[in-house]
């Protein structure tokens, strides 16, 4: 070859070699075919070594039309002998020649020269710059890989970055992390595994390309083996070489997870694709890549995490402010009534349709302890609250707040089908029978998630209401259980959650404690009113003592002139000629002279107050004495007397003279009532006053009663509705009466008759 | 017949009283307070005394009390507007209480027990 023809080559070599426009490997392909025209070859294939020096990872050949064949072929036994020997002959006239820059071998070419042409020599200068300019190109090629991996990785972590932080649930966050991870790293398979701290199992999330699907389970196998390492050391693995089977990945890294500095999980990614499309071992600086892609993660997660706590506190704040100002609604509504009625419509009410509206239905039914029945007494459904209860207006001051309902609303309430419907339940107060009467004797909310498979339960009751799962809680007052509220759901079959039973405890609570202060009041009320009665009667009774004893001196003056001018009557009577003008007026003088003695003597029975005489006295024999007297007027007036006087002697203490005056009184005024004749039944047994043992005089005519409107005033003295009564009867027989201990009962039946009874202390 | 004091402060009362037991065939004397009724038992002798337990200022039952004290043996009848004096236990030194009325039946069958009573003894 002339000098002239080599520097040629050598500038085309060189020309080749600093082409901006090819890249590396095209460069390394044009100066392999350059080499093999030069030197007659049949080929010339570059093997490029990784930057391990364990193998040869690519082939570029100067024929073919591939500019870069991938390839693993170890180098162990080459490359020693590379250095040392810079050529070795490789029998049938080939041979290999070490590519080196500065002391580092970059790889090797294989030379085969033309059949029947000589080899060329090795230590040919042309061929020696050619293969120095060859090995400058690969370290350059390697050196542009690299840096361009390193972009590449950094800004696979900025849009790895980017894409997980942004505000998302925390699935989210790891599926993105999946595709990232397995999109950036060149992974053929990556497995993502969280390890929760409550135990509730493990979950591994997998992301695999399709060639790989049949290697799954052998590759879950060896993630689990990996995962486990890493989490107890908590520092990442990098694994080369993992199992000679051909198909599988050669290489992995598993990197832990770790969540406010505690290792909660692992991602292991297998294979690798490099960028230039061959594939490669993991190596340190892709363990890096992930490292840090898992720190975003981990950013990613906790703020993610955080704002999903922000977020369920900010939510579960806003609950409890509605829940409180519904409390504080119902709290102020309640107390601000001490209308029994109207707080029980409320209470259903705002079960049923409050802002908060927990159930279609309310029943409520009362206890009676005393039969042991709970009485149905009210129903409210969701039609029949509607509307009552209006939501809270933006900016209503919250203590003021509370709602109403109507007479007509109650009204309304009470008169649909289903509040009838349930005034017409009874359920039994017995454990055994009823579950609902758990709720009354435990003191307790009861849930029923399904009636049908609870045993204790009355089939009737919740087949005639429609009831398939319902909750009750009592209404406690004053320490007792008062009644118990029913809640269900009929129409959607919606189940009873448990804020939904924490509500109707709270309401409950609150309601029992309204109908306590309704109660309270109600007993003030009571009290008062009793008082206010106690407080006339007293001065009823002062009046009266006062008119007695104005009667009583009034009486006394006029008692001397009356018997005078009754006596001389008589004697002018006695003196005129029977039947004279003069006899008819003083017989006229002396009949009404003897009514206002009558009168006058009454008037003093009646102001004396105190049972001056007490003796033990015979009922019975008192009775059958003041019927003596006015055996007369019984036989005139044709009243038929009916004795009912058991043998059995019955005694009081007191004074017989007075006791018999009641009789007397008593038994003619029934007399009068029944001027066309009738029947008195007089009838004696044994009874209770104030607990303690009395006798009980019973006196009930057929006298037609008394009217309503003149009841109230029979024993007003001087009330008579007689021509010639005093007005003084009843006084009198209700002061003896009471002056004895006893008591004097009114049953009046207008249009029939009326009974007096008449109770005494008995004496025995 | 016998002789007998009534003694009562109103004149009226006095007159129908005399007025009737005359007509009885009795002999009659009154006295309208405790000195003319001393005055009248000192200067006589009654066989009984038809005495009111109110008289103006004084009190019939003390007087009561004196004639018993001092004249032992002339029976008394309590002659009264009211029946309440009945249970004062200074009544009960009385022979007989009689409720005062215009029908003097009562005090006249009264008088004719005791003075019956008496003269059986």
């Amino acid at each position: 070859m002339v000098t002239q023809d080599r520097f040629d080559i050598l500038s085309s070599a060189v020309h080749i070699a600093h082409s901006g426009s090819l890249s590396h490997h095209a460069r390394l392909k044009s100066l392999s075919q350059l080499l093999s025209k030069t030197f007659h070859l049949e080929s010339a294939s570059i093997y490029i070594l990784d930057s391990d020096k364990h193998c040869f990872i690519a082939r570029i050949a100067s024929s073919g039309p591939e500019q870069v064949q991938s390839c693993t072929i170890p180098a162990d036994d080459l490359v020693p002998h590379a250095i040392s020997q810079h050529a070795t002959l490789s029998g049938a006239g080939t041979f290999s020649l070490p590519l080196m820059d500065s002391g580092r071998l970059l790889g090797m070419i294989y030379l085969c020269p033309e059949r029947d042409v000589p080899s060329p020599d090795t230590h040919d200068r042309l061929l020696q710059d050619i293969l120095k300019l060859m090995a400058g190109l690969l370290r350059s090629a390697g050196i542009v890989e690299e840096s361009g991996r390193r972009i590449r990785d950094l800004s696979a972590l900025n849009d790895f970055g980017f894409g997980i932080n942004r505000p998302m649930k925390a699935e989210a966050v790891l599926a993105k992390t999946l595709r990232g991870v397995q999109g950036n790293t060149g992974s053929l398979c990556t497995l993502l595994r969280l390890n929760p701290p409550a135990g509730r199992g493990k979950k591994v999330y997998a992301k695999c390309v399709t060639a790989l699907k049949p290697h799954l389970a052998t590759l879950h196998e060896l993630e689990a083996e990996y995962s486990a390492r890493v989490m107890e050391s908590g520092m990442p693995l990098l694994v080369t070489d993992i199992v000679a089977d051909p198909d599988l990945p050669a290489s992995s890294i598993c990197v832990p997870l770790k969540f406010a500095g505690n290792v909660t999980g692992t991602i292991t990614v297998f294979g690798r694709k490099g960028g230039n499309g061959l594939y490669r071992n993991y190596d340190e600086e892709d363990r890096e890549l992930l490292e840090n892609m898992m720190v975003l993660v981990d950013n990613a997660l906790e703020s993610t995490l955080s704002a999903q706590r922000m977020e369920a506190l900010a939510r579960e704040n806003d609950k409890k402010l509605r829940e409180i100002a519904l409390l504080y609604r119902i709290s102020n509504t309640m107390l601000s009534t001490i209308n029994l009625n109207k707080l029980i419509h409320l209470i259903l009410t705002a079960l049923t349709a409050g802002p908060n509206s927990c159930f279609e239905r309310a029943m409520l039914f009362l206890i009676n302890e005393r039969t042991g029945i709970m009485q149905g007494m009210l129903g409210v459904t969701q039609e029949t609250a509607e509307g009552i209860l209006p939501a809270m207006e933006e900016g209503e001051d919250i203590l003021l707040s509370r709602w109403e309902i109507s007479e007509e609303q109650m009204t309304r309430q009470s008169d649909s089908p289903f509040s009838r419907k349930v005034r017409g339940a009874r359920l039994e107060l017995d454990r055994s029978k009823n579950v609902t009467a758990r709720a009354v004797l435990d003191r307790r909310c009861i849930h029923v998630p399904d009636v049908a498979r609870e045993k204790v339960v009355d089939r009737d009751f919740t087949d005639r209401f429609d009831i398939t799962s319902f909750a009750s809680a009592p209404l406690i007052a004053r320490g007792k259980v008062v009644g118990v509220i029913l809640v269900d759901n009929p129409f959607s079959r919606k189940s009873i959650t448990r804020d939904n039973l924490r509500y109707l405890q709270l309401f409950t609570n609150q309601a029992g404690m309204a109908i306590e202060n309704s109660m309270l009041y109600n007993r003030i009320e009571d009290t008062d009113r009793h008082l206010q009665e106690a407080r006339d009667r007293l001065l009823q009774g002062e009046k009266l003592a006062m008119l007695g004893e104005m009667a009583a001196s009034i009486a006394h003056e006029l008692k001397n002139p009356l018997v005078s001018i009754g006596g001389f009557a008589r004697r002018l009577g006695k003196k005129t000629a029977q039947g004279s003008a003069e006899w008819k007026y003083a017989d006229i003088i002396t009949r009404e002279v003897e009514r206002l003695e009558q009168m006058l003597t009454d008037i003093l029975i009646f102001s004396r107050k105190k049972v001056v005489s007490s003796a033990k006295c015979d009922v019975a024999e008192i009775i059958e004495e003041a019927l003596a007297i006015l055996s007369d007027q019984v036989q005139k007036s044709g009243v038929a007397i009916g004795k009912d006087i058991p043998a059995e002697r019955m005694f009081v203490k007191g004074d017989s003279k007075q006791l018999k005056q009641v009789f007397l009184n008593l038994i003619a005024n029934s007399l009068q009532a029944m001027p066309g004749g009738g029947r008195l039944g007089i009838s004696l047994e044994q009874g209770t006053l104030d607990d303690a043992p009395a006798i009980s005089v019973r006196l009930a005519d057929t006298g037609g009663g008394i009217q309503l409107e003149l009841l109230n005033r029979i024993f007003d003295p001087f009330f008579t509705t007689k021509d010639h009564g005093t007005g003084l009867g009843l006084p009198i027989v209700q002061a003896i009466v009471s002056n004895h201990g006893g008591k004097l009962r009114i049953n009046n039946q207008p249009g029939v008759g009326v009974e007096f009874t008449v109770l005494l202390p008995a004496n025995h | 017949m016998a002789r007998i004091l009534i003694i009562d402060d109103e004149a009226s009362i006095r007159l129908l009283y005399s007025q009737e037991l005359s007509e009885e065939g009795h002999e009659v004397a009154e006295a309208a307070n405790a000195a003319e009724a001393a005055e009248k038992l000192a200067g006589g002798t009654f066989d009984l005394v038809v005495l009111d337990v109110k008289l103006k200022n004084e009190s019939g039952l003390d007087l009561l009390q004196k004639i018993v004290k001092e004249r032992h043996n002339i029976p008394v009848i309590i002659c009264s507007a009211f029946s309440c004096y009945k249970d004062d236990f200074s009544a009960w030194l009385a022979d007989g209480y009689v409720v005062k009325s215009g029908d003097m039946t009562e005090l006249k069958e009264e008088i004719k027990r005791i003075l019956e009573k008496r003269k059986g003894q």
